[in-house]
């Protein structure tokens, strides 16, 4: 058979690490369909993946989340599955509760071993909160997603991209790196850049340039040393969305609040509408909600970036008809006048 | 009834080296009760009703096979599991050839449709590359394939899955379904593209649906079949308590002990599992587990692993490595803090199995063992290295001077040590792979296994006992390492005898002797009788499991 020369070059630019991806993340989903139990689950937990090149600072935030979790019990998986990351070294040691993925069996992948600690994680008699997963910094992070979400016990709250704005512009250059870099942006709810306050004005544009043409209408977080609150890269608790606001808001990193109630039900598809037609520097919203002619039923809502999450909230008995809000973004652009005028 | 059933054949081949061959078996309360000739059985005939069965009168009656090494409850898709990809990349049978046209990918879609009549056995094909191979696929492109099964394309990259119309019907997406990456032709029917998380989940969650109804129960009994007519008639499920301890035990509980499954099964508990439930506790947890047992499912063991897998090429090499200068995975626990993890385990008599395939794995599991017997010298604890897949001479005399087992994939040396000779090991390593005569001459006691169904071999005995005596590599005629063949006797133990004994199981299994439990292999021809190059072909009746008969 005589072959196409432009064919053959063409599958060359095939990325071989991708294919290790996808064969892995079948093993996952393989190895769910084995633990995972075939009963609906009696829970639903958010998952929250932490992606971003070697580098990037994902451990440093894993460690901002562990030593402040803002209330929450969250368990963390760390994939320590590229030789490189020495960083479970170093998270290791700390007091929350980490999970470090291993190799499991070596047959069968790292994929295999996620699947099997997170069903250890549903299975427990408490439960956490939340689950934040750090996804290897050599990957496309849906691989991994896909195969936590194997799980139907866990729900997507957010993909959280780190990228460091001093390496991000050669890495996004270097064929090497590319693909993969381009991937973990695409796959971002958020995309939280690091060192933004060493990078001059200049700098700061051609950066913010290179994710929007990579990345476009991702929500954009500007911070340094990974200092980003619980309540942003985990959504908003009841309680705790007063502990970061008095982070100065002329301050690169700040983050403001703001919550809404209301003791009357809502109309529901005009409050969808509103929230769909939020201001990007709105990083999350979460409710609780009522809705006319749904009196006795409430509902959760979570919004990160453009992923929406609506669901009846489980076990709640007594009627209640009050609603409540919590919108967390970029304190920079805060308006809260517009935000105002948007929710009433 | 008659109190005993003594079975006549042409040969009984005990495996008891004292009392090597006879000509019949008697048989009461499922165990052994004497091996010999009806004459010579007479002082237990006139003492115990009997009957003389003669459906083995033409027949071999040898020990039931053993297979110690076995995983039963994996799911076997990805053994299954289909390439289309754009370049080559390496897989279960060897390199699977790049496809470059559409027509390529098209054809082996429907020849992987065909490979399985099971109308509804999942097709599970991956690698597809829109971009080089003519664009995404879609439903009724997909529906040209002839089949009843249902089909899902996996994209190169994770990012894309295509269903065919039964899959569709599997996935239960409504049609009102506003889910994005849900992709539509024109019309508005679903065009079963599906793109990115949330769709992805669906599509994939169907999938991971059709391989659970396959599994469980199901696939165990299905698996178990497959033993069965190989003549085993005891396998080990090496990897137990990975998930869930509790709910695989009862899985395993409902299955085994019932009297239509054909097997008796070991399981070995995975360290890893037990850490995270129990911490420090998992060896008393495990001591407790074992009161379980029965002698058709029991407890035994524990498992450890030390570095990565032969046919995936990530076990680990020492100097000079691999050809391209890489290294495999190392395993979990630190392999300097091995001995610590295993140290409760030996302490409390429990036997450590620790997979280790490349010899830098080899020696750090040596080094564990060493620093057990130094912290608390044992005898007969049969520590045993699962797999020992490349090794050197040296290895063999420390692992005997230490007093450890060995439990050996060898149908390598036949299904795959040319393929890597070029391709990871380099032709030294490849050639000797599994080295029996060196574990033979060292006096260390070896068995062989199939590690059914995670790698593509066949879980078969007799093929792994030809390949240890002949060694002939896939090409039909290349021997490799010749002197790492090991005659006839010892590879017939090295399915029955040794292997009960790396299972801790040689008081009740792998000879015919009185007082055994009376499991049997029954063999068309003689083993010690045909060509060696026939020891694979010789035709299997079926077994016998504590004295009942179940034909293959
Ligand atoms: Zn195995």
């Amino acid at each position: 058979m005589i072959t196409d020369r432009s064919e053959t070059e063409e599958a060359r630019k095939v990325n071989p690490l991708a294919g290790k991806e996808t064969l892995s993340m079948l093993m996952g989903i393989f190895e769910a369909a084995r633990v995972v139990p075939r009963t609906a689950p009696s829970l639903v937990l958010p998952l929250t993946i932490i992606s971003g090149f070697l580098g990037a600072g994902k451990t440093t935030l894993v460690n901002r989340l562990l030593s402040d979790p803002g209330g929450r019990r969250i368990a963390v998986l760390v994939n320590d599955f590229a030789a490189v990351n020495i960083d479970e070294e170093l998270i290791r040691f700390q007091s929350g509760d980490t999970i470090g993925l291993t190799n499991g069996c070596a047959c069968c992948s790292i994929n295999g071993d996620l699947v099997n600690a997170i069903q250890r994680l549903v299975d427990r008699d408490e439960p956490p909160d939340a689950v934040v997963l750090e996804a290897s910094g050599v990957a496309d992070p849906r691989g991994i997603a896909q195969v936590a979400l194997a799980n139907p016990a866990m729900r997507l709250d957010s993909i959280v991209t780190l990228v460091d704005a001093e390496t991000f512009p050669e890495r996004l250059r270097d064929d090497r790196t590319r693909s993969t870099v381009v991937s973990q942006l695409t796959a971002a709810d958020i995309v939280a850049i690091n060192k933004m306050d060493l990078a001059g004005k200049r700098q700061r544009s051609e950066i913010l340039g290179l994710i929007e043409a990579s990345a476009p209408g991702r929500t954009l977080v500007e911070t340094s040393h990974s200092n980003i609150p619980a309540e942003v890269v985990l959504g908003a608790t009841g309680r705790a969305s007063s502990t970061f606001m008095c982070a100065p808001a002329d301050h690169v990193g700040g983050f403001s609040s703001t919550t809404r109630s209301w003791q009357h039900p809502l109309h529901r598809e005009a409050m969808l509408q509103a929230l769909r037609r939020l201001p990007p520097y709105v990083i999350r919203a979460k409710g609780i909600f009522s809705f006319e002619g749904e009196q006795d039923t409430r509902y959760v809502y979570q919004r990160v970036g453009t992923r929406e999450y609506l669901d009846a909230l489980q076990g709640s008995s007594a009627p209640h008809a009050g609603s409540e809000l919590v919108l967390i973004g970029y304190a920079d652009h805060w308006n809260e006048p517009e935000l105002a005028a948007l929710i009433s | 009834m008659a109190d005993m059933t003594v079975y006549r054949a042409r040969k009984v081949i005990t495996m008891d080296p004292g009392r090597p061959f006879a000509e019949c078996v008697a048989v009461r309360d499922g165990r052994i009760v004497s091996t010999g000739t009806i004459e010579s059985m007479q002082p237990w005939l006139t003492r115990y009703s009997h009957e003389i069965d003669d459906t083995f009168a033409g027949k071999i009656i040898m020990p039931g096979f053993i297979d110690p090494h076995t995983h039963f409850a994996f799911s076997s898709s990805y053994l299954t599991m289909h390439y289309v990809g754009p370049i080559d990349s390496p897989g279960p049978q060897g390199i699977n050839k790049g496809l470059l046209t559409r027509g390529e990918v098209m054809a082996k879609l429907q020849e992987a449709a065909d490979s399985d009549p099971d109308p509804n056995a999942p097709v599970i094909v991956w690698g597809l590359d829109p971009a080089s191979q003519g664009g995404n696929l879609h439903r009724d492109e997909l529906d040209t394939i002839k089949t009843k099964r249902p089909i899902w394309v996996i994209s190169y990259a994770p990012h894309f899955i295509y269903l065919n119309s039964v899959a569709l019907e599997k996935a239960k997406i409504p049609d009102n379904t506003n889910v994005h990456g849900v992709m539509r032709y024109p019309d508005g029917r679903l065009n079963g593209q599906f793109v990115e998380l949330e769709a992805g989940r669906l599509a994939l969650g169907a999938m991971r649906e059709a391989i659970a109804v396959r599994g469980g129960a199901d696939g165990i009994k299905r698996m178990a079949d497959i033993a069965r007519q190989a003549g085993v008639t005891t396998t080990a499920e090496m990897i137990f308590g990975k998930g869930n301890f509790e709910n695989e035990w009862k899985l395993y509980s409902q299955i085994v002990p019932a009297d239509d499954f054909p097997l008796r099964m070991g399981l070995v508990s995975l360290e890893l599992g037990l850490h995270a439930d129990h911490g420090a506790g998992g060896a008393d947890f495990l001591l407790k587990a074992m009161k379980r047992s029965s002698d058709k499912l029991f407890f035994h063991g524990v498992k450890f692993l030390s570095d990565g897998s032969f046919p995936a090429m990530s076990l680990r090499l020492n100097f000079p490595g691999y050809l391209d200068g890489s290294n495999g995975i190392r395993n979990d626990i630190p392999w300097d803090e091995l001995h610590e993890r295993m140290l409760p385990y030996w302490k409390a008599g429990i036997q450590i199995h620790c997979h280790a395939n490349g010899d830098e794995a080899v020696d750090a599991t040596l080094d564990a063992l060493a620093r057990l017997q130094k912290l608390q010298p044992a005898f007969d604890h049969r520590f045993t290295i699962e797999h020992y897949c490349i090794s050197t001479p040296d290895q063999a005399r420390r692992l005997k001077a230490l007093g450890g087992c060995a439990s050996v994939n060898n149908y390598f040396v036949h299904y795959r040590s040319q393929l890597h000779s070029n391709e990871g090991f380099g032709p030294d390593r490849s050639e000797a792979v599994a080295r029996l005569g060196s574990l033979e001459r060292e006096g260390v006691v070896f068995a062989l296994h199939s590690d059914y169904s995670l790698v593509l071999v066949p879980l078969h005995p007799l093929t792994a006992a030809w390949a240890a005596v002949n060694r002939v590599a896939l090409d039909g005629k290349t021997v490799m390492a010749p002197g790492e063949r090991i005659g006839v006797e010892r590879a017939l133990r090295a399915i029955t005898i040794d292997a009960a004994y790396v299972l801790g199981a040689d008081r009740k299994l792998g000879s015919l002797e009185p007082g055994k439990l009376a499991d049997f292999t029954i063999l068309e021809e003689d083993p010690f009788e045909v060509d060696p190059m026939a020891l694979r072909d010789i035709k299997i009746w079926g077994t016998v499991l504590g004295g009942k008969p179940q034909p293959a």
